[in-house]
């Protein structure tokens, strides 16, 4: 290496044409899945001006039809539209689970807030609620309140919201712990700002990167505990349908015609991966601008 | 001497860190030096100097984002650069064996220290289990460990620093290597201990004729160690030069800095150096011409604009890099 | 080590509170649900069944009642059947058992070959199609997944059974075969998490400065992957095991009622959808206590391992 290059680096050369190409922007992990997510709420959102037939119009004469120009999902046992069946239950599904991350968000930074901002005993107190909640599996604290409470669709979304919130609340504790320990906030606290204003100025937005990663994961888990639920019959029920709901149906008649199942089943899995995706990314991301 | 002779060749050694985007750092720069058998050599500088990766390089023991561009490192007759695989793992812990940094770090916290010391002696010899033990209790008493057997089956963190230690300079001694290489096997302890472990690091390249190269920042340990000392500054050897004559007449303004012998009566400057100015150079940021230029005071115009090579001294004694060695000489000497 | 015990037990306690007080917060009532819609019942039935059941007392007796029962190993009755609890569980308990070990195991068993595989050469494009695929493993519902397995291997090639189960005393070979589809479905999204957790500390543990000894040692990298990073890598994922083992018994619960497995899951879905409290908070807090219990163990089981904090607590 040359001496005079002072820098010790290497200088590009100038930029050729691949290279500029290379130059561009790539499209990230992150932008690709977030951008699917977005596209599937916009589907399921515009529903009712994608799907061809209302999903719940019965037509025996084609029960159980394959894939055709007409129902690109083929019908089930009633002869109902299955692809607009599937994109109805997505609104379902979307609407459950939304529901769910916001009762989980709103539940878990508070209690995750007044614990990192109370401490002591009332810290000791709420974390541990937390734990305890926290051991018990959550698909089987879910069947033990939806049969107590019974199912509906704003039921699902409160107790799921609520067994998403223990993690969540931890998760917020830490990052307001975390960030009560900076010195901007000594300095505002020294300046006399109240505490309630601290929290939503300076915390929250703070916090944000995080929670918006517990909030992907949150929503993944949402929708698996609202996909089982639905499928052992203690939620949504027929005729209505999510995800969970056709999936139930699509099971029973498994051996009759087994693409039924297939749609629904892809429609979580892949809705659940690109969330995973989602988190994992926006982890990283997170992680790697704290270092 | 003829680097044929020598235990230790290095030549022309050089590691650079890719930065990513295409982009080296240079880390060392086209080191060269070698070692005779029973030969102790000094490699000294201050932290970030390349003291350590110089020796990781040499065992091939660099990783990512580091790595050899240019150099050869010869063992006796062995290119160490072209060996892969098993021949390189038979070389390694065999014939060149290393005491690291951090012996705490540098055993594994899971294994029993005995274990790890016969797993040297097996991998590179046909002893049996039992024999290796044997030995392992040889080797502990013999780097001053008592109660060998009772401290050969205790967990590294049962242990002392200083033991700490000695067990790695056990198990780098157990397969009897020609060349030893030792970092820094002194700090973090306290100066009695360290007053043993160099004690018993002598001893053992005296008795075993072991060729050693020790790395550390503190001069003070490397001249109650060293016959020949080589200082490295920003990745390359500025001087290198028998132990008397180094502290005596240091020819590299960097290591008269790090001896504090600025002061001394014969030099034209007015004012004394107590430290050294500034701070050492970050590999990406290294200054044009000199490496030292910025934090020297006897730097010139031709020392931003030219690197000095490493010269063999104008006197035979050694080899210095720097513009003014042979004028600041005669100023000394009158 | 005794404060780990006794927060294990206050865990299951406030377990059992959270249990009982959700299901005596409800608003059905299960006499009326048991008695169905049987016509021209009496009051003075109704108040019988009540005072059989327990029901009637405070709902704080009722508590003390339940949990000095457990206790003494009497779980009550089912509202539901004449069966006592203990019967139920006791019928199928062995089903869960075995379906969660075997899964964990089969986990165990996929995952540390995969994981080593992968940090052999991290961010290498082995180490990148595994991530992918454990990343895509880990999207599957359990469930979900059952679905794509039965489709394949029941529907499509008809090779495994799609429902049912044989007990292992009663035929080893059907057994397993009635076993492979459930546990593999479970495996399928405990093994990339374990992937997961042991890969980051198998990367994390080659960085570390022993690894650089053995190597300058000249042991072969396979040695040092297995005899020194592997070892240490293990401890800290073991503590995530007790996390897969909740994640499995969870997914179990569904697998089971996919399968028509007859264990505590799926006595758990049949009790919930009949409102039979009883059976459910038991099954529930039976669970959860296996739960509690892995974790405790696996995590005195690290403390052994690890040399370090043997010493620590010889020394408390």
């Amino acid at each position: 290496m040359p001496e005079s290059t002072t820098t010790g680096a290497v200088a590009a050369p100038r930029a050729s044409l691949a290279e500029r190409l290379r130059r561009l922007p790539r499209p990230t992990l992150l932008g690709v899945s977030a951008g699917l997510l977005l596209l599937l709420v916009l589907l399921l959102l515009a529903a009712p001006l994608v799907a061809r037939w209302d999903p719940a119009e019965q037509n025996p004469a084609i029960a159980f039809s394959g894939s055709s120009w007409d129902h690109w999902f083929g019908t089930d046992d009633l002869g109902r539209d299955l692809f607009a069946r599937v994109l109805y239950g997505g609104r379902l599904t979307l609407l459950i689970s939304g529901g769910a991350v916001l009762v989980a968000f709103v539940l878990g930074t508070t209690w995750g807030f007044l614990a990192a901002l109370r401490r002591g005993i009332v810290d000791e107190l709420l974390m541990r609620t937390a734990d305890a909640l926290m051991a018990i599996p959550q698909l089987l604290f879910a069947l033990v309140c939806i049969s107590a409470f019974g199912a509906s669709t704003l039921n699902l979304a409160l107790v799921i919201g609520v067994l998403l919130a223990p993690t969540t609340a931890r998760m917020a504790r830490s990052v307001a712990l975390q960030e009560m320990s900076r010195d901007y906030y000594a300095a505002a606290v020294a300046y006399g700002a109240r505490r309630r204003r601290l929290l939503l100025a300076e915390l929250l937005p703070n916090a944000v990167p995080l929670l918006a990663v517990q909030a992907a994961i949150n929503a993944a888990g949402a929708m698996i505990l609202e996909a089982s639920l639905s499928f052992v019959g203690l939620g949504i029920q027929p005729p209505d349908a999510s995800w969970g709901t056709l999936l139930k149906e699509g099971y029973q008649f498994l051996y009759q015609r087994w693409e039924y199942a297939i749609f629904p089943a892809l429609a979580i899995l892949l809705t659940i991966w690109m969330l995973n995706v989602v988190a994992d990314q926006l982890g990283a991301r997170s992680n790697g601008g704290r270092r | 001497m003829s680097p044929a002779l020598a235990a230790l060749a290095v030549e022309g050694l050089t590691v650079v860190a890719d930065a990513g985007r295409g982009r080296e750092l240079p880390i060392v720069r086209d080191v060269s030096f070698t070692v005779a058998r029973g030969a102790r050599m000094g490699l000294v500088g201050e932290s970030g100097s390349g003291k350590t990766m110089t020796a990781m390089a040499v065992m091939g023991l660099l990783r990512r984002p580091l790595r050899i561009t240019a150099g050869s490192v010869r063992l006796g007759e062995t290119d160490l650069r072209a060996l892969r695989g098993r021949a390189l793992g038979r070389v390694r812990g065999g014939r060149i064996g290393m005491i690291y940094q951090d012996p705490m770090r540098s055993l594994n916290p899971l294994h029993k220290v005995g274990d790890q010391i016969s797993e040297t002696i097996r991998l590179h010899t046909s002893l049996s289990r039992r024999e290796a033990g044997a030995r392992v209790l040889e080797l502990l008493a013999d780097v001053g460990i008592a109660d060998a057997a009772a401290k050969a089956r205790a967990y590294p963190h049962e242990l002392s620093g200083g033991m700490r230690q000695r067990v790695m300079i056990a198990m780098a001694l157990s397969a009897d290597p020609e060349v030893l290489l030792c970092d820094e096997p002194t700090t973090a302890l306290d100066v009695t201990t360290q007053r043993r472990i160099v004690e018993l690091l002598v001893r053992i390249s005296r008795e075993r004729e072991v060729a050693m190269v020790m790395i550390t920042h503190d001069l003070g340990v490397a001249a109650g160690f060293c016959d020949e000392i080589a200082v490295m500054y920003a990745g390359r050897l500025v001087e290198q030069a028998p132990v008397r004559e180094l502290y005596a007449a240091p020819r590299h303004p960097y290591t008269e800095a790090l001896l504090g012998a600025a002061c001394d009566l014969t030099l034209p400057l007015e004012r004394p150096i107590p430290t050294i100015a500034g701070q050492p150079p970050l590999p990406g940021q290294l200054a044009s011409g000199c490496s030292f230029h910025p934090r020297c005071p006897y730097a010139q115009e031709v020392c931003v604009e030219q690197r000095p090579p490493l010269e063999t001294a104008a006197d035979g004694g050694g080899r210095v890099a720097c513009h003014f060695a042979l004028t600041r000489e005669e100023v000394r000497h009158g | 080590m005794i404060t780990r015990v006794a927060t294990s037990v206050l865990l299951l306690v406030a377990t059992s509170v959270i249990v009982f007080a959700v299901l005596r917060a409800l608003p059905g009532d299960p006499v009326i649900t048991r008695l169905g819609s049987t016509q021209g019942v009496s009051q003075e039935t109704i108040d019988r069944l009540r005072e059989q059941l327990g029901l009637d007392r405070s709902v704080l007796a009722q508590y003390g009642d339940w949990v000095g029962g457990l206790l003494r190993g009497d779980f009550g009755t089912s509202y539901f059947s004449q069966y006592s609890v203990t019967d139920l569980i006791g019928q199928r308990i062995g089903t869960t058992l075995e379906l969660t070990v075997v899964s964990v195991a089969l986990s165990v068993a996929l995952a540390v070959p995969t994981a080593v595989v992968a940090a052999l050469r991290p961010h290498g494009w082995i180490d990148r199609a595994i991530s992918a695929l454990s990343s895509l493993g880990m999207a599957f519902p359990p469930f979900v997944a059952s679905i794509f397995l039965l489709i394949v291997f029941s529907v499509q090639l008809g090779w495994l059974p799609a429902r049912g189960w044989v007990p292992l005393d009663e035929d080893v070979g059907e057994n397993l075969r009635h076993l492979v589809l459930p546990s593999a479905a479970l495996a399928a999204v405990a093994a990339p998490l374990i992937v997961r957790y042991l890969r980051a500390e198998l990367v994390e543990a080659l960085d570390q400065p022993y690894i650089r000894t053995a190597e300058g040692k000249g042991v072969p990298r396979v040695a040092v992957v297995l005899r020194h990073a592997l070892r240490n890598a293990l401890l800290p994922a073991l503590t995530s095991v007790g996390l897969i083992f909740g994640y499995t018994l969870g997914g179990a619960v569904l697998v089971e009622y996919v399968f028509g497995l007859p264990g505590l899951g799926s006595l758990a879905v049949e009790s919930a959808l009949r409102r039979d409290y009883a059976v459910l908070q038991t099954v529930v807090l039976l669970l959860c206590a296996g739960f509690i219990l892995t974790t405790l163990v696996v995590d005195l089981l690290a403390r052994t391992l690890d040399p370090r904090l043997r010493t620590v607590n010889a020394d408390a």
